[in-house]
């Protein structure tokens, strides 16, 4: 329950499974926003970390 | 394929802000979204929301209650108690007062105003619909 990476993920997942259903009609349509949004959340989370990581805490 | 039936059903323009459902959406995720026939959607945001808010509390995170002389705090309050009865009783069960020892203790908060604010989203996604603004 402590990984972060995972719990970056299972947030991601929680939130794009959401505003699919929040936002999207038909199922063709929230497969796709998903998948957009899940990669958006996770690649640019990890993206993000990767160009501070050279910043001192 | 159901779930266009029951947008038809439930857009009719025009009509007021049906304050009992909003409440009772707010009380309980996505019984506002069941009550106008929107199963699918009242199962997922009932889950998600409930995943959410079950993860928070696993993690130690805190539901927050808002404290004089700290206007953030009224922010994270209103976040947290857009979970509804889940809120009040994870309150009364003596759970969520947070541990700010534990690994997972910022995680957990976060995990807690996504379930909050998911739901806040959930009411008023219920007041469009039940307006006839959305199908």
């Amino acid at each position: 329950m402590v990984d972060h990476f995972l719990l970056l993920v299972w947030d991601a997942v929680l939130i794009a499974v959401f505003f699919a259903f929040l936002w999207k009609n038909d199922g063709p349509a929230r497969k796709r926003f998903i998948v957009k949004a899940l990669l958006i959340m996770v690649v640019g989370a990890v993206a993000l970390g990767w160009l501070m990581y050279p910043f001192p805490s | 394929m159901a779930e266009r039936k029951d947008d038809e059903r439930a857009a009719e323009p025009g009509k007021p802000v049906p304050w009992g459902l909003l409440v009772l959406s707010w009380l309980v995720p996505g019984l506002g979204h069941l009550v106008l026939g929107k199963r699918t959607r009242a199962i997922v945001f009932a889950a998600v929301i409930l995943a959410a808010f079950v993860t928070g509390i696993l993690l130690d995170g805190e539901l927050t209650l808002p404290q004089g002389g700290s206007p953030f705090s009224w922010l994270k309050a209103f976040a947290s108690a857009g979970s509804g009865i889940a809120f009040v009783l994870a309150r009364l069960a003596g759970l969520g007062h947070g541990d700010p020892t534990a690994v997972g203790f910022a995680f957990g908060d976060t995990f807690l105003y996504t379930a909050g604010l998911m739901n806040w989203l959930v009411v008023l996604d219920v007041s469009d619909i039940a307006r006839g603004v959305k199908e």
